[in-house]
């Protein structure tokens, strides 16, 4: 990867992995330091990285930095936890997202990423495994999963359609 | 085989039934049942309890095959419609979903309530973007900033004169400074041909007669014992030495000539003077009156300027040699201190 090459990648990529990470931590200061951490990590292997897959570098980077986080944090709930009677009100959301949001935060951390990486930029199960490290399947299984768990979530919210 | 009795017909007559009985054990049966007509109709009721295999199956094995949704834990209704906004279904699975739909028409509501599980993507802009970025390095740049560098320091060299050259260069050409030469009290007469080396006995101080020798280079004093003092200075000046007259001598003394103690102390009194007369000037001294105008240039005048203003912080002294010339300098600033010597 060439300098020119690896400025674009920035010019590209930069916001798609901010919003990835900061999706997935909402902290700023901390989303812009794994930012940061995975360009220079990039920059530090750019000999060593195929331009064509830039992107999949710093998904996977930034991908495993948000796992530790979240390992360490442990503030994620499994899905199989998740009591989806205590997210239940009468209340009415007119903006769907916030609710979507809101269930996305119930998400394992995991199946959240996925969902986002399929969502946000498009991914296939096949790509989203090798960012990730997971099978094709257990990728597929994971979104599966998510978007039941969300349906749900927002089925419980009594959202109007 | 035992022979067939009341006792044991009926294994007979399994065996019968299975075909297993020859020809001879067939007819001995045969007389055996018209002996027993009772045990042969017995016989016929076995026979009409043969059970034909009849065609039963599992009419819904499907029922027991595993799917993905199986394997994802979830509902198959669900699995069809999520996969149906994932990947799309296929013709089979198109029409299962449709009878599914058919059964459960909320089926249509929970597939809209899947469509918008579908994240959107937010405008959301990372505002330190501008350092990440790395600047192009043309080939050639590292050189061309070396020669650049090279270019401005000959250039600085150039302008400001030699104190620069001789601090850069002071490391790989180091000035000894020379011990400075011995010079005898001057009397009188300062412009005395300098010798290069002069030997003197006492026997001619104490007559008076003091000669030197100009040809070589070095010098001696003579007393009763050798003493022997060497200089290699061509610098050094020669004066004719003029014997002392010593009052306490002549009147202490019944003859006028002196003893050993008395000529040594002589000849030695005057160099020792001398040594002492010169000692700050050898050793080199702090403000020398013989400022060389080439030396004190803007480099040591800026230094000054530093030791000036600094105050304690920073000390700056300037070491002569004989002649007046700025030969090294001390320079202390805190635990940092440098003590050069300059190139003459």
């Amino acid at each position: 990867m060439t300098v020119g090459e690896y400025n674009d990648c920035v010019q590209q990529y930069a916001d798609n992995v901010y919003r990835f990470v900061l999706k997935n931590i909402r902290d700023e200061d901390k989303a812009s330091d794994i930012v940061q951490d995975a360009y220079e990590r990039m920059w530090r292997h750019h000999e060593k990285v195929d331009c064509a897959k830039s992107k999949s570098y710093l998904f996977s980077t930034a991908y495993h930095v948000l796992i530790d986080h979240t390992r360490r944090e442990k503030h994620s709930v499994r899905m199989e936890d998740a009591d989806l009677q205590e997210h239940s009100h009468d209340r009415q959301y007119s903006d769907l997202q916030e609710v979507l949001y809101q269930a996305l935060e119930k998400l394992p951390g995991d199946q959240k990423m996925v969902v986002m990486m399929r969502d946000y930029e498009g991914y296939s199960y096949e790509e989203i495994g090798e960012i990730t490290g997971l099978s094709e399947s257990q990728v597929k299984v994971y979104i599966y999963r998510a978007r039941v768990f969300l349906r749900n979530y927002i089925g419980k919210m009594e959202v109007v359609v | 085989m035992m022979g067939i009795s009341r006792d044991n017909y009926e294994v007979w007559f399994i065996d019968f039934l299975d075909g297993k009985l020859n020809q001879q054990a067939r007819e001995e049966l045969n007389t055996f049942l018209q002996a027993n007509p009772d045990l042969e109709e017995e016989l016929n009721a076995f026979e009409e309890l043969n059970l034909e295999p009849s065609t039963i199956c599992f009419d819904a094995p499907e029922r027991l095959l595993k799917g993905e949704s199986d394997l994802m834990e979830i509902s198959r209704p669900d699995y069809l419609l999520v996969k149906q906004m994932e990947e799309g279904l296929s013709d089979p699975e198109e029409k299962e979903l449709a009878v599914e739909i058919r059964k459960d028409e909320s089926l249509i509501k929970r597939g809209v309530e899947f469509q918008q599980t579908k994240l959107s993507n937010e405008p959301i802009r990372y505002n330190r973007k501008s350092s990440l970025f790395q600047k192009r390095i043309p080939a050639g740049w590292h050189t061309a900033w070396r020669i650049g560098a090279v270019g401005i320091v000959a250039g600085f060299l150039l302008i400001f004169g030699d104190a620069p050259k001789q601090i850069f260069n002071s490391g790989t050409n180091e000035i000894v400074m020379e011990r400075l030469d011995l010079r005898p009290v001057s009397l009188s007469a300062p412009n005395i041909p300098e010798p290069k080396l002069a030997k003197v006995n006492i026997s001619d101080l104490a007559n008076g007669s003091l000669e030197t020798n100009s040809v070589n280079k070095r010098h001696f004093v003579k007393a009763e014992d050798e003493y022997m003092m060497e200089s290699n200075s061509n610098s050094f000046i020669q004066e004719p030495m003029v014997k002392l007259s010593s009052k306490g001598v002549e009147m202490d003394l019944a003859g006028s000539f002196p003893n050993a103690y008395e000529a040594g102390l002589r000849q030695m009194m005057p160099m020792y003077l001398d040594i002492n007369r010169d000692k700050n000037r050898m050793i080199t001294s702090v403000d020398s009156p013989k400022d060389s105008k080439a030396q004190i240039n803007i480099l040591t005048r800026g230094l000054q300027l530093v030791d000036r203003v600094s105050g304690d912080l920073v000390q700056f002294d300037k070491l002569y040699d004989k002649d007046g010339n700025f030969v090294a300098y001390n320079l202390k600033a805190g635990n940092f201190e440098v003590e050069r010597k300059l190139r003459r």
